[in-house]
């Protein structure tokens, strides 16, 4: 799992409003980083590296709630929560399938019809996970979700 | 439930965190001796961990300036949350393994004797995640048992006023 970016120039004694766009600028980068190469999907750690860092983002979202404008945190609060929620779908199966392999690596030649189906099961309703995740960074995306997060910060603080 | 917090614009990051994550920490061990008592309440075991994901996220900031004895609070909460997440993985996964063998069986009923798919490996993978999960269950109780034996809550607090009296010109 990748470690939170380091927040350079960070001063803990300046106002709040000051710090916390500075915070959530660079919360909001590392987790946008990961975007394309989770959209392509070729490889699972930059789908868990955004997953995390979401949550990080989320997180300070709502810890600093009341001193940011209330609707409009909550909308964006909403759109990484359902950002959570749909790599969670893949990662969720990303998990099962590595304990599966890795299950199946350690047990003795046999019959494992049983182990082999239950990894197809999971493999499929990845697909389908990964799919509706796909289209919905496709559509934060091309809706240039990284400037409308940017302005919120902006405006807000 | 409400928040019990509030966070201030006009005072500063430092001010905040230390009222913030003594207040957070105390959400977060709130239904402790529920889930340490009763390791099959798979929800509050949950709902624990989301509200440590918030104290962890947020100490995870002031690592950079509370200095190295909070880093080493901090750890042990990365710790003890990251141990809930393997919890909540096998209280996933247990489920599905389950209903899989379940069906397993149901389509063996239907078959002749050659056509059935042995459940044996399922079961076996079955039991090993129990016994993973009581394994991660009794590590995390330990944890939670400790901290209140040896006042953690006091020494996070500690770690951030002294960090502060040395920050002070």
């Amino acid at each position: 799992m990748a470690r939170a970016w380091k927040i350079e120039g960070l001063n803990p004694d300046q106002f709040l409003k000051t710090s916390l766009p500075k915070i959530l600028r660079l919360r909001f980068d590392e987790m946008w980083s990961y975007l394309d190469d989770t959209i392509e999907g070729k490889d699972v750690n930059p789908l868990h590296d955004m997953r995390v860092s979401a949550r990080r983002l989320q997180a300070l979202l709502r810890i600093f709630r009341d001193a940011l404008p209330k609707k409009k945190v909550d909308r964006q609060i909403k759109v990484i929560r359902d950002l959570v929620r749909h790599l969670g779908g893949v990662r969720e199966h990303d998990v099962f399938l590595d304990a599966l392999l890795d299950y199946k690596k350690g047990r003795p030649d046999g019959d494992e019809r049983s182990v082999d189906l239950m990894i197809a099961r999971e493999k499929s309703l990845r697909v389908a996970e990964q799919s509706a995740l796909r289209r919905y960074l496709l559509h934060l995306r091309r809706a240039e979700y990284d400037h409308i997060f940017k302005d919120f910060v902006r405006d807000a603080t | 439930m409400a928040r019990r917090w509030k966070t201030k614009p006009k005072k500063s990051l430092r001010e905040n965190a230390q009222e913030i994550i003594p207040l957070l920490f105390d959400e977060f061990m709130e239904t402790k001796v529920r889930v340490v008592g009763h390791p099959r309440l798979k929800d509050e075991l949950h709902g624990m961990r989301l509200k440590g994901k918030m104290l962890r996220y947020i100490m995870e900031i002031a690592g950079g300036f509370y200095g190295p004895a909070f880093g080493e609070c901090y750890e042990e909460i990365r710790r003890a949350v990251g141990l809930m997440g393997s919890i909540h993985d096998c209280d996933v996964q247990l489920p599905v393994i389950q209903q899989h063998v379940r069906e397993l069986r149901a389509f063996n009923a239907a078959v002749k004797s050659d056509d059935r798919i042995p459940t044996a490996p399922m079961v076996v993978l079955h039991h090993q995640h129990k016994e993973r999960r009581n394994t991660l269950f009794n590590e995390l109780c330990g944890i939670l048992l400790r901290w209140e034996a040896e006042n953690f809550r006091g020494r996070i607090l500690l770690s951030m006023t002294r960090a502060t009296e040395l920050s002070q010109p």
